[in-house]
């Protein structure tokens, strides 16, 4: 039972890593930059839960609330970096100073300290115990990539897979990139800010909580690699898999290193990423 | 003539008093962005209270106290560089911090190069009071916080008077968690039986495993060793995956009353403070000065000890007469000096005296979101 337990649990983990790491997928892969203010969008989700339950607001208002909101300031990103899109380094350097300002600003309206919401209890199935957070926060993540996988099939899809390979195909296709990519950073905001806001109930909201899942997302995405939300998928579940099970059998401080070991052996193995 | 002498005399008489009251510059370096600015800031907030207590008392042998502050950022390497910054450009006297072990110990370096007084507030890792015991050069550091041999002599104190007989430890994967472990093993050997310990990353922690493999193991206590957001989670997670054991934290986020008040309610959680309202007056004056002030209750004892750092540092000089850091020094090392915690004294490490025989500690009681002081004696 043991085993099922920390199994399950590892899953869970990983397919809400999968919601962070796909938005990442987007911006890297379609808008070209690599956004290092993406856990900034993260912690804006799990703020504003915090903010609909210090003021006794319904929090289901939290998720469409966090996704426009982060939606429209990352299409607002899109333009910000837009000069810079020909040189990757540059845009990094310019969205870390904005996740470095971000940070300040969530520090400044809402101070430095640890915020934490009421736990949300948790499913007892067969022996099995669930945090219901955990599986709602895994089954809307599910869902939305599922979504994204839809959308890919249309021709809004087909611009964004043909934006990511070409631009020019993409231009003589009659697709209009700018937009595309303005449209792809919302998108990547948002998936981020719904992922903060589904996670904000299970651990501690704080002005640096963005970092570690930013982290863990672009491994993710250099080993899962940015085509599909089918790759940025099963690389986040063996991810957040292997570290339950290392945590549990082998040591928890050899939980983040092994993971790690087991993904770079992987890039060993498959230079081109685990899934493509 | 005789006039252009007495306005002479009358600009030195004007300018002597505004010199004598130029304000004692004291360097304070605390985590105030980055992962640990929560401890960081309430650590200033208490540095605040004091410096205004030691101005409103007449300062420092008359003069005011004025705190520099940098940031640290939690990082050895910037600590170091402001530390300097603070000694050379801002010329301050003293300095006080920084937070974590890590950028405390470049500190001490300063301070010891600039020969700079240099109090410790939070600081734990052995390695500082070692220094000062080994070589002279390192003088200049006080520590007023516990070390981490001190640390684990209450945690296993309050085990030990608990009735605890098996104990499972869990903690960050940093130096002071593994360091705390060690001496606590050491403490308890024989005593109290370890049957688990885990140290989850601070990159990825995944807090369920660690749930799983305690609750098969079923220890009556979890000695919870971080002080952040960590022990926030795994608490979370425990009450959720129905672990049964208390908790001993060693406070800190723990120790936050906003944070407790989101636990489940019950009577399953303890933490270490060096001190609490309703122990000593001067504790009780001091809580409810700090609550009125920031509109929070402190965690007594990072939001605590800052400011005994510097009340015992005032204290010193005053009795000292002088400024000099060899008069400052001698002082410290044969008086006692009161502070919110208790009366402060130093051993030969310059480390303040906790446990047998010196300052108390208490263990706090969360009882549904509420305190309860539980003392040693």
């Amino acid at each position: 039972m043991a085993f099922l337990q920390i199994a399950v649990s590892g899953l869970l983990t990983g397919a809400v890593y999968a919601l962070m790491a796909a938005g990442l997928a987007l911006a890297l892969g379609v808008g070209k930059i690599v956004n290092l203010a993406h856990g900034t969008f993260y912690t804006l989700g799990a703020y504003l839960v915090f903010f609909l339950f210090s003021r006794q607001l319904p929090l289901l208002w939290a998720l469409p609330l966090a996704a426009t909101l982060a939606f429209l300031l990352g299409l607002g990103l899109g333009r910000l970096v837009a000069p810079f899109r020909a040189w990757m380094d540059a845009s990094a350097v310019l969205t870390l100073g904005l996740a470095i300002l971000g940070e300040q600003m969530f520090q400044a309206v809402w101070g430095p300290f640890y915020h934490s919401l009421p736990s949300q209890g948790a499913f007892h199935l067969r022996g099995l115990i669930l945090p219901r957070q955990e599986v709602l926060a895994a089954g809307v993540a599910l869902i939305l990539l599922a979504s994204l996988a839809g959308v890919l099939r249309t021709r809004l899809g087909l611009g964004l897979r043909v934006a990511a390979l070409d631009e020019e195909i993409a231009l003589l296709g009659g697709f209009d990139v700018a937009a595309i990519r303005r449209l792809a950073l919302g998108a990547s905001a948002a998936a981020a800010a719904v992922a903060g806001t589904l996670l904000a109930p299970l651990g501690v909201i704080f002005p640096s909580m963005g970092r570690n899942p930013l982290l863990l997302s672009i491994v993710i995405v250099v080993v899962g690699g940015f085509r599909t939300p089918r790759g940025t998928l099963i690389t986040s579940l063996l991810v957040g898999l292997a570290g339950a099970l290392i945590s549990f059998y082998l040591a928890p401080s050899w939980a983040y290193v092994g993971t790690m070991m087991l993904l770079a052996g992987s890039l060993a193995i498959r230079p081109q990423g685990l899934t493509r | 003539m005789r006039r252009g002498l007495l306005v002479g005399l009358l600009v030195l008489l004007l300018a002597w008093p505004a010199s004598s009251q130029e304000p004692i510059k004291i360097g304070v370096l605390m985590p105030l962005s980055g992962p640990f600015a929560a401890g960081g800031v309430a650590a200033l907030q208490s540095l605040h209270l004091a410096e205004e207590t030691i101005n409103a008392e007449g300062g420092i042998s008359g003069r005011r106290v004025a705190l520099v502050v940098a940031d640290s950022q939690g990082r050895a390497e910037i600590a170091r560089t402001e530390a300097l910054r603070l000694v050379e450009r801002e010329g301050v006297w003293a300095l006080v911090g920084a937070y974590l072990s890590e950028e405390t110990l470049p500190v001490q370096d300063v301070a010891a190069e600039k020969q700079v007084l240099h109090m410790v507030p939070v600081a734990a890792t052995m390695e500082v009071s070692e220094r000062v015991a080994k070589d002279p050069r390192f003088r200049f550091s006080f520590r007023i916080s516990y070390n981490i041999a001190q640390w684990a002599a209450l945690l296993s104190t309050f085990l030990e008077r608990a009735g605890s007989r098996q104990y499972a430890f869990v903690g960050v994967n940093i130096r002071w968690n593994r360091e705390l472990l060690d001496h606590l093993k050491s403490v308890l050997a024989g005593k109290v039986e370890l049957v688990y310990e885990g140290f989850y990353s601070p990159q990825a922690p995944q807090m369920e495993p660690l749930v799983v493999a305690i609750r098969e193991r079923r220890p009556d206590f979890v000695v919870l060793g971080d002080p952040g957001a960590g022990a926030i989670e795994f608490i979370k997670r425990a009450k959720e995956l129905d672990l049964q054991s208390r908790f001993l934290s060693v406070g800190g986020a723990l120790g936050d009353a906003r944070v407790a008040a989101s636990l489940p309610s019950g009577e399953y959680l303890y933490f270490q403070a060096a001190t609490w309202r309703g122990l000593t007056p001067q504790a009780t004056q001091y809580f409810s000065r700090f609550q009125k002030r920031y509109q929070y209750l402190p965690v007594g004892y990072s939001d605590t000890l800052p400011h005994d750092a510097l009340t015992v540092l005032a204290q010193a000089a005053v009795r000292a007469g002088s400024f000099q850091p060899a008069d400052v020094i001698r002082t410290l090392e044969q008086g006692q000096f009161p502070g919110v915690a208790g009366i402060y004294s130093f051993d030969r490490s310059h480390q303040a005296i906790w446990g047998q025989g010196g300052l108390k500690g208490a263990v706090i009681q969360w009882v549904n979101g509420s305190d309860r002081v539980i003392v040693f004696r």
